[in-house]
Order: structure tokens, then C-alpha cells, then sequence
């Protein structure tokens, strides 16, 4: 924990804990994410990713422990001035009935409304930068309904950025799009860490994490095994123990970071299918 | 301007938003549908005034007795169910926000059926003193029952409306167990107050769900931008900022306090609070509140009408019309919508 990328944290937690039915899912974790960084959490469904973003967000304050964001205790912040400087897109929000595009981007700007001001010209401002960015221009008067699932994940991306934060939490922005939509997402939260502000993402595809990451986080049953910058942290090991995962690491022919093959042949027994003599 | 959905006014730094035209058009069709529905209501039935007759009376220059009828009987009578049928439509559709269930009203979770177990109790054992306290009493101990199933942060969950759906069940079971108790004239008077009645009406009533309207409407429209917030889940209305526990809490007292108002001047109407809010979101999420409570104030309204026209129907308690009405109409449109969706996805491609 004494290595230069911790220096300058913007949101730590120390010594979270969760529970849930009786269930520890978060079990006493520290986490440090870097400023102007973008961070990945892995780990197996159930890990307590989704619970660790909602933990760093204060939608679901934590059993024990606390989350600084700035140097400020987060729990101690109003619940609107956490939002102007730390936003979340959990991994299913709800559609309203029958709302457009603009309607639902311009939610976003809630944080810095009141009822005195209840629509600024830098609302306005930040709504339609939000459009521009995330290219829905042109379908703002568009039933959010009637598009696609990667336009409808853009629309709830360009709700988070009208909110205007320095710190982004994305559960699973890319599942249940089509790789080309993922794409399309993970080169926009590129972007956005260009432009200086932090992510944090929780992703399933391993490949993809370690092209985009600066940082990763490896979650295991509500604790973290390891952190580090992809290159450094990745190898068959860690994925054995992260993932019960046989996979060799070759280097990606393209980006030049590392990237994981699964073997063949190594859940067989999983489902207690024997192999039938001469298959194969 | 942001577009043609809603019109901006700003001085300095403060700025107000509003849904121009949906408001412009609820305030047209509102008043048009008020107007209208208190007209037939007071020009309709036996003992109505014919208009010539009514302006007469309004303006104090018809008989004592037309007088001492629209004044004392049938103008009371029609704003009361204007007001219960508003209380009633925006409690509904509050209910429906906060369990994010379309069937969370209050009559669903047992606040009707603990008010009739409550009256019928009372018409038993206390049956000198006026029965809307016995039914306030049986509304005050469900929700007192429902309780502990409020979640921390003040939400409706799921379990909770299936406990209101039991606590129902068990109400519904005190109600007929007393009712093979009493005398046929006894079970009479009880099964005519059970429906939900609005015969005998004074200005009591009126005043009383004026206040509580004057109280928890403008309260409730205050926390509606919050309330709009939390259709997009609760995760995401608490990222963005929106305190859960205090938007959840508050509104559902002031639903509440309107359910009981309801309970306390007309008895246990049905299914009022259940349909307002599903004909009202029809037509968007803009201003759903208001037009939920317009809606049920209409349909209240006219119900009643309709009780004292029909033939035979003037002794017909007036929940037992609603019911009628909003349940066939709720099951038409639920069904004309199932059969659309399925030539949708009958159709190729």
C-alpha cells in the first residue's frame, strides 16, 4: 500500500464492512482509488461488487467503517452535495413510463437544483453537453423505450455525466450489449478519464478490463486479493485464485496488454457430465 | 427553453420549470370536468334542481326548501366527494410511488378493510356514538399493524403489501363474523356504511376533508420532484442525491393522513385510489399527482351521480358503484392493452 499510485486517493474506504441477511458481504476491506485514474473491479458474481459501489456512493451505508471522498467523511456530507461530486449508474436503474431522452438525461442535474432553481442555463448547458458527448442529439425527443439496449445504456450514461462529477461509479456498464456497444462504452469512460475525471467500473470481461484499466481490483467473497496496475498484477495465479480460472496470459496482439485464454477442458466434472468414450 | 414539454421563467438565479402544457391542459379539462360533473350532480335525481331552479337557489332567491336542499343536502354531499375522490387518487398514487407496486393502494394493503372491521366493532358494542370513529379506529390499527414491515428507509416493500393483503383477508373475516352476529336491521345499517357511503353529508365533512387536503396536497406537491425521482429505482434516486428516508417517510404520512380523511367522511371507498393513478399515468408521468387526484375526484363525483339517477340504485352506497365502474373500466384497458401487445409480437420481424 506505500507504492506512489496511493499518494493521491480521492475516495478511500478503510475497514468496510457489510451485512446483509446475516450474511458478511463485505468483510473488512480497505480500498484506495486514485484520482484521475480508471479503476476496474473483477471478481465472481457475488463478491460484493455491486455492494462495494453502493458502499462508496452512501446509497447503502456501510455496517462498520467509513468512506472519505476528497478528505471529507462521506457519511457526514449532505446527500446532495455528495451527488454533485461522486455519481453511481447502478447496474439496473428502472425506466420510467413513456419518458424521452432529454427528460430522463436532465434527472441527472437534480443534485444541483432546488426549488428556487429549478432549471439554470447551466442545466441546460450541462444536459446538452451531456447529448453531444454521448452522441443523442439527435434522438432527444426519442421515447427512451423505443431504442436499443446501447442507446439506452448511453442514454443512462449521459444522465450520469449531466450530473456533472469528478468521481464516476459504473456497475456493469457494458452487460447485455452487443461487443461493439461495449466498445463503444469503454471508449467513451476512456475519454472521460482523459479528461481528468476518476472511474470506477465493475466489469465481467477480463480482456476488456485489463486493455482499459489503470487500475485493478480483485474481489473475492467481500474481500479484495489483490490491486495494481494490470501488467504488474495479472498472472496465472491470481486468476486461480480469483476466478478458479486455468487460463494461460499471452499478450494482446493489439494493445499490447496482457490478455487471458481460457484452457479447455477444465469444467467437465462441473456439471457432473461424464465424457462419453470416443467424444471429443 | 428546453423544448416544447416545458416552459422555463427565470429572475436572476431563480428559475422555475413546469410541464406548460400538460398543466394547461389538466387546469382546462379539470375545471371543464368539475363544472360539469358538480352540474349533473346537482341537477340529476329525485330531489334535484332543474338549472333554472338551481341558479334560483344559488343565488338565495328559490324556496326555503330548494334552498335548505342544495345548501344543506346536495351541494355538501357533491364536495365531499370532490374532496375524498382527490384525497383518494393522490394517496393512490403516492402508495403506488413509494412500493413501486402497481397495486399498492391503500385499499389493497387493508386500510378499508381494517376501517369497515373497525365500524362494524363499533356499531356492535358502541353503537350510540358515530361510526366513522370506529372506522378511523380499525384504519389506525392497521397501519399500526403494518408497522414493523417498513423498511428503514421508509419503504413499502414488497412483504409489506403482502401483509396488507393478509391483515385484508383478516379484516374481511371480522366483518362477515359480525355481521351473522347482529339483527337483520342492524346488518343492514352496517352493510350500507361498508361500501362506502356519501347519504348525509353536511358541512362538517366537507370541512374536514377540505382541511385535510389544504394540509397534505401542497405538501406532497412539494415533494413530487423527488417522488418523480424514485421511478427510476431507489439506488439510483439515492445516488442522486434524493434522502430517501425523509422523501419516503413524509409522503407517506401525508398519503396516509388523506386515506383516512377519506375513511373518516365516506367510509371505506373502493378501489378509487387503486385506478386514478394507473388512468392518470396514461397520459405521461408529467403532473401525475394532480391528475391522479382529479381523476378520482371525478370518478367519485360522478359514481355518486349516477347513484342518485339510476333507477332503483338512490340506497346504493356509492363504493359499490365505483368499484363497479373503476374495476370494469381498469380490466378493459389492462385487456386491450394485453391484446395489443400480443399482435405486436404475433407481427413478423
Amino acid at each position: 500500500m506505500t507504492s506512489d499510485i496511493y499518494s493521491d486517493c480521492i475516495l478511500q474506504g478503510r475497514g468496510l464492512h457489510l451485512h446483509y441477511a446475516g450474511r458478511a458481504v463485505i468483510a473488512g476491506l480497505d480500498i484506495y482509488i486514485p484520482r484521475g485514474q480508471l479503476t476496474v473491479v473483477l471478481g465472481t458474481n457475488g463478491c460484493g461488487k455491486s455492494s462495494l459501489l453502493k458502499i462508496l456512493s452512501q446509497v447503502l451505508p456501510p455496517s462498520k467503517g467509513q468512506v472519505m471522498l476528497d478528505g471529507k467523511v462521506l457519511a457526514d456530507m449532505g446527500s446532495k452535495e455528495r451527488a454533485r461530486q461522486l455519481a453511481l449508474l447502478v447496474q439496473k436503474p428502472e425506466l420510467p413510463d413513456g419518458i424521452d431522452v432529454q427528460e430522463l438525461v436532465s434527472r441527472g442535474r437534480y443534485p444541483h437544483q432546488s426549488l428556487w432553481r429549478q432549471w439554470s442555463e447551466d442545466d441546460e448547458y450541462a444536459v446538452a453537453q451531456a447529448l453531444v458527448a454521448t452522441g443523442l442529439t439527435d434522438m432527444a425527443r426519442r421515447e427512451v423505450s423505443s431504442l436499443s439496449g446501447g442507446q439506452q445504456q448511453r442514454v443512462w450514461l449521459a444522465l450520469v455525466l449531466a450530473q456533472q462529477t469528478e468521481v464516476l461509479l459504473l456497475d456493469e456498464p457494458t452487460s447485455f450489449l452487443d461487443i461493439r456497444a461495449q466498445l463503444s462504452v469503454m471508449d467513451f469512460c476512456r475519454a472521460l478519464r482523459l479528461q481528468g475525471r476518476t472511474l470506477v467500473l465493475v466489469l465481467h470481461d477480463i480482456n476488456q478490463a485489463l486493455r482499459y484499466a489503470d487500475h485493478l481490483l480483485l474481489m473475492r467473497e467481500g474481500r479484495i486479493l489483490a490491486q495494481g496496475a494490470p501488467e504488474a498484477l495479472i498472472c496465472e495465479q491470481v486468476l486461480k485464485d480469483v476466478f478458479d480460472l486455468d487460463a494461460c496470459i499471452i499478450q494482446d496482439p493489439e494493445a499490447g496488454c496482457p490478455m487471458l485464454i481460457p484452457r479447455v477442458d477444465q469444467y467437465d466434472h462441473a456439471w457432473g457430465v461424464t465424457q462419453q468414450p470416443g467424444y471429443k | 427553453m428546453i423544448g416544447p414539454r416545458f416552459s422555463v421563467w427565470r429572475w436572476g438565479s431563480f428559475t422555475l420549470r413546469a410541464p406548460a402544457p400538460a398543466a394547461l391542459q389538466t387546469a382546462v379539462v379539470g375545471t371543464f370536468g368539475v363544472l360539469l360533473a358538480l352540474m349533473l350532480s346537482l341537477t340529476l335525481g329525485e330531489s334535484g334542481l332543474s338549472p333554472a331552479r338551481l341558479i334560483q337557489a344559488l343565488r338565495g332567491e328559490a324556496e326555503p326548501y330548494e334552498q335548505w336542499l342544495l345548501w344543506q343536502s346536495r351541494l355538501p354531499r357533491a364536495l365531499c366527494a370532490l374532496g375524498v375522490g382527490t384525497a383518494l387518487g393522490v394517496a393512490g398514487a403516492v402508495f403506488q410511488s413509494l412500493s413501486r407496486n402497481p397495486l399498492g393502494s391503500p385499499d389493497i394493503i387493508g386500510i378499508n378493510a381494517g376501517a369497515s372491521a373497525g365500524a362494524v366493532l363499533w356499531l356492535l358494542f358502541l353503537p350510540g356514538l358515530s361510526v366513522a370513529w370506529g372506522a378511523l379506529a380499525g384504519a389506525v390499527c392497521v397501519l399500526l399493524l403494518l408497522l414493523p414491515g417498513l423498511g428503514p428507509q421508509g419503504q413499502l416493500s414488497r412483504s409489506l403489501v403482502l401483509m396488507g393483503v393478509a391483515i385484508n383477508a383478516f379484516a374481511i373475516a371480522v366483518v362477515q363474523f359480525a355481521l351473522t352476529l347482529v339483527q337483520r336491521e342492524q346488518a343492514q345499517q352496517m352493510l350500507g356504511y361498508l361500501a362506502g357511503g356519501l347519504v348525509h353529508r353536511d358541512w362538517q365533512q366537507v370541512a374536514l376533508i377540505g382541511l385535510i387536503l389544504a394540509v397534505a396536497l401542497p405538501g406532497l406537491l412539494l415533494l413530487s420532484r423527488r417522488l418523480g425521482l424514485l421511478a427510476l429505482g431507489r439506488d439510483m434516486a439515492s445516488s442522486l442525491g434524493n434522502p430517501l428516508r425523509s422523501t419516503q417517510l413524509t409522503a407517506l404520512i401525508l398519503a396516509t393522513v388523506l386515506a383516512l380523511g377519506a375513511v373518516l367522511c365516506a367510509g371505506p371507498v373502493a378501489f378509487v385510489a387503486l385506478v386514478a393513478p394507473h388512468l392518470a399515468r396514461r397520459r405521461g408521468q408529467q403532473l401525475a399527482l394532480l391528475r391522479s387526484g382529479l381523476i378520482g375526484a371525478l370518478l367519485l363525483l360522478s359514481a355518486d351521480t349516477l347513484t342518485l339517477t339510476l333507477p332503483g340504485t338512490q340506497r346504493l352506497p356509492v363504493g359499490v358503484l365505483t368499484a363497479m365502474l373503476g374495476g370494469a373500466y381498469l380490466a378493459w384497458i389492462l385487456f386491450a392493452e394485453l391484446l395489443r401487445r400480443k399482435t405486436k409480437q404475433q407481427m413478423p420481424g
